[in-house]
């Protein structure tokens, strides 16, 4: 393929990349930003979400439609009341200490994972599409499930500002964020904001992983790349900032999406992860975000 | 006589506000000096600049004839500005004992060994105390203890009497009065009674700025200065 | 003599007594865990003591294992040649990444390192023609069969194995009791405490923030190299992120803080696993459950409770 539509295609891929890894990021950037603590068990949240979806694809046989939808909407549901519980068993006991958080979602981590690995398997499990419709550009067909995805993508990034800018519920969110004790003053539940930000994150996150899952396959183990790339999204784009996260979710997806296309991962992840501790040291704020008070 | 301590133009922003705006600060070695103002004044600001805890936005710091503005807190520390903390930061996990000793060989040395610096604050009984398990008073005690420690040539003390006892304000006062020919004394307090038994010279700051400077009895009189903050002593 | 020498020495003897006591698949387990005691003796100064919390330790280790690999199969040189250029590796690697790591504080830190040491791991897999990436390296037996003052040291040999383990976790905690006694110990515990006070007491935090680091780091490189040129096998699974968790799990479990906490953690964990490993193949379940209940109950670990429920005087 000539090098033009094969930059396209790249442009393309990127965008896919992009639309998701905004999705996930989302998730994280609202836990870190409202919260200010990191939940390194954030992948599995995708990860379970991917799994469900195969799982309920299954449950309903015949066309892959029906069972898309069920997964569109179970598996958030799942994911974020399993979210919710943690929250309420856990991270409230330990006072959503930075450190112990850390500590205590590494360990969550491991136990969603080695679970996932017991009642799934190892094997890579592959979910059909919704739908298939086979874009026919002159030089390549492209999948037009991906660019709905892409769409999907856009539309929920579009409803959480909507969301937080324009509402109550975002409000009471924003004000949280910006001074816990301050909130609490106002007479903000600042427990229940919590609880409710945490599952809405791991939510986001498995609405994600059912948007991706027709395109990769879901993998006990998948949950560590979109974990570390949320990560640096979230720290680039700024903790606190939801719109310095999608806009460093579009530049790295889309620098991800090309780099792959063209080149090994594995350089690209190096220079990437460099990046983002040397990002960290310089300006521990991220770029857009503001330092918590 | 030769100041120990001079600002030139010492300015600390936040964003827009400017904490401490554009101060010009004299102090003579051995002196008693007390800063006061409204909260907010900028005073706690002006001391961390001094004490290096804060950058700052712009101006000098001079100590001792030497330029110390770029130099960081714990090369103040060593230079000889001690400073106790306005919110009570002893090692609470170790021993009223170990505190002193912590501050005694960090400073600048040949300070007075550590038990006489807890006699001279009247903890030498607690020395093997868990300093967290003392009572609030004494803790602000053995935050002087250790700045004794450091054999201060300038000592900060940021509302020391803050949540003590009146017969334990009295003691302290003594305490700072025994000082007095020893080390330089720059008190930040709220309680007028003790600025005034005190201080040699009072410098009032309001809003970033100083406001006034002078004997204590200049400074009741003054006319910007009731306005401002005093109201009855 | 005190009490807590006197517990390190009854420890010591214990280990050392317990070869003759176990069979052959224990004795290995137990080398095993001693040299990774080391690695989490290391780890527990930086976290413990000083009070950062690493998430990228696993780059130390790793950099300990592949200096002693790589250097016994391609560089020629002899297994003490390698052990000794291992922990020179180790002191580089600590210094310049804590020169850049340390400037970050807080949940920053923990970031920076687990960043860094996923770069380092990366990079292992990046240059597989060399590192033979998860497949490993593997030390041939003749390099592991070598002179050293006129004595052979025969590697290959458990007997050997873990009594040179066991001096080297002698060594390794008895370095860090001193180190913990000694004033720079007391500083650095200060730091750990209240650092904003040690800065105004006169104390240069970053300088003593870095030796603890280079310490941590160097211990680490030592462990791996140990390991390395004792089990003959350095793969990157050793050098990713479940090996920088390990340490602080173990630390964690065993009690931070304490001299003695990391081999009891170690200990403990690697037999918890090694049951798990027999009744199911997600033993990192246990893992996990483990690191979330220690965090909700015994954040002080086991010697760390004890000291402060009941015995005091623990080290």
């Amino acid at each position: 393929m000539p090098f033009l539509p094969h930059l396209f295609l790249a442009f393309l891929e990127g965008t896919v990349a992009a639309a998701v890894l905004a999705l996930t990021a989302l998730g994280l950037s609202l836990t870190f930003g409202v919260m200010r603590v990191v939940n390194v068990a954030h992948g599995e949240f995708y990860m379970l979400g991917a799994m469900l979806a195969w799982y309920l694809a299954k449950l309903s046989p015949g066309a892959p439609l029906p069972g898309f939808l069920l997964a569109l909407v179970g598996a958030p549901l799942a994911v974020g009341a399993l979210a919710f519980l943690t929250e309420r068993l856990v991270l409230r006991r330990i006072n959503y200490d930075p450190e112990a958080t850390i500590v205590a979602t590494i360990g969550l981590l491991f136990v969603i994972q080695q679970l996932a690995l017991t009642v799934f398997g190892a094997e890579a499990k592959p979910v059909a599409a919704p739908f298939t419709y086979r874009i026919a550009f002159p030089w390549f067909g492209y999948s037009g499930y991906k660019l709905f995805v892409v769409a999907a993508s856009a539309a929920i990034l579009l409803a959480a500002w909507w969301v937080m800018a324009r509402t109550r519920v975002g409000l009471v969110m924003r004000v949280t964020q910006f001074d816990r004790e301050m909130a609490q003053a106002f007479g903000i539940r600042v427990g229940h904001v919590y609880a409710a930000v945490f599952a809405a994150g791991a939510a986001i996150a498995a609405l994600a992983a059912v948007l991706l899952v027709p395109i990769q396959q879901a993998h006990y183990l998948m949950g560590l790349d979109p974990l570390l790339m949320s990560f640096i999204v979230v720290i680039i784009g700024g903790l606190g900032s939801i719109r310095g996260s999608v806009i460093a979710a579009l530049v790295i997806g889309m620098a991800d999406g090309i780099v792959s296309v063209f080149f090994r991962p594995t350089l690209a992840s190096i220079l990437a992860t460099l990046l983002v501790a040397f990002v960290l040291v310089l300006r521990p704020q991220g770029l857009f975000g503001t330092a918590p008070r | 006589m030769t100041s120990l301590l001079e600002t030139q133009g010492l300015s600390r922003r936040f964003g827009g506000l400017a904490a401490v705006a554009d101060v010009d600060f004299t102090l003579p070695a051995g002196e008693i000096r007390a800063i006061i103002g409204p909260n907010g004044a900028g005073k706690t600001t002006f001391v961390s600049l001094i004490a290096g805890r804060l950058a700052p936005s712009s101006g000098m710091i001079r100590f001792d004839g030497e330029e110390i503005t770029g130099l960081p807190a714990f090369r103040r520390a060593r230079r000889g500005i001690a400073y106790t903390f306005q919110i009570t930061s002893i090692f609470a996990n170790l021993t009223v004992g170990e505190n002193v000793m912590l501050a005694a060989r960090g400073g600048r040395g040949g300070g007075p060994p550590p038990e006489r610096c807890l006699a001279r604050v009247g903890l030498e009984a607690r020395a093997e105390q868990k300093a967290g398990t003392l009572a609030y008073g004494h803790q602000r005690l053995l935050e002087v203890a250790m700045g004794l420690a450091l054999a201060p040539r300038l000592l900060i003390l940021d509302e020391p009497t803050q949540g003590l006892s009146d017969v334990e304000i009295a003691g302290f006062a003594d305490l700072v009065r025994g000082l007095a020919g020893e080390t330089t004394i720059l008190l930040i307090e709220h309680n007028m009674q003790v600025v005034m038994e005190l201080a040699q010279r009072i410098t009032v700051m309001d809003r970033g700025a100083i406001l006034a400077e002078g004997t204590p009895a200049a400074i009741r009189a003054d006319e910007a200065v009731q306005r401002a903050y005093l109201g009855s002593v | 003599m005190s009490r807590a020498l006197g517990l390190h020495l009854a420890v010591a003897a214990a280990l050392f007594l317990a070869q003759f006591a176990v069979g052959d698949y224990a004795q290995l387990m137990l080398t095993r865990i001693m040299v990774l005691a080391i690695y989490a003796t290391g780890y527990n100064l930086l976290f413990g003591y000083t009070g950062l919390l690493s998430l990228g330790h696993a780059m130390f280790f790793a950099t300990g294992l592949y200096a002693a690999a790589l250097g016994t199969t391609r560089l020629g040189l002899s297994a003490p040649a390698a052990f000794l250029f291992a922990i020179f590796l180790g002191v580089a690697v600590s210094a310049a990444i804590g020169a850049v790591a340390l400037r970050a504080k807080g949940v920053a830190f923990m970031i920076v390192t687990l960043m860094f040491s996923q770069a380092f791991f990366l990079t292992v897999l990046y240059f597989g023609d060399y590192t033979r990436g998860d497949e490993g390296i593997v030390i041939a037996d003749t390099i592991r069969v070598f002179q050293f003052l006129g004595q052979t040291v025969d590697l290959t040999a458990p007997a050997v194995r873990y009594n040179l383990a066991l001096l080297l976790l002698a060594l390794a905690i008895g370095a860090s009791y001193a180190a913990v006694r000694s004033h720079m110990g007391h500083v650095l515990v200060a730091i750990r405490e209240n650092e904003d006070r040690t800065a105004m007491l006169g104390y240069d935090v970053a300088r003593y923030k870095l030796l603890a680091l280079v310490l941590s780091g160097t211990l680490s490189a030592l462990s791996g190299a140990t390991y390395a040129l004792m089990f003959a096998y350095a793969g990157s699974t050793l050098a990713s992120i479940q090996y920088s968790i390990h340490p602080l799990l173990w630390t964690l479990l065993g009690g931070a803080a304490t001299t003695l906490g990391p081999l009891l953690g170690t200990g403990l964990m690697f037999t918890l696993v090694d049951v798990a490993s027999g009744l199911t193949n997600a033993h990192l379940l246990v893992v996990g459950v483990a690191l979330i209940l220690l965090v909700l109950f015994f954040p002080k670990g086991i010697l760390g409770t004890l000291r402060q429920r009941w015995l005091g005087w623990l080290p």
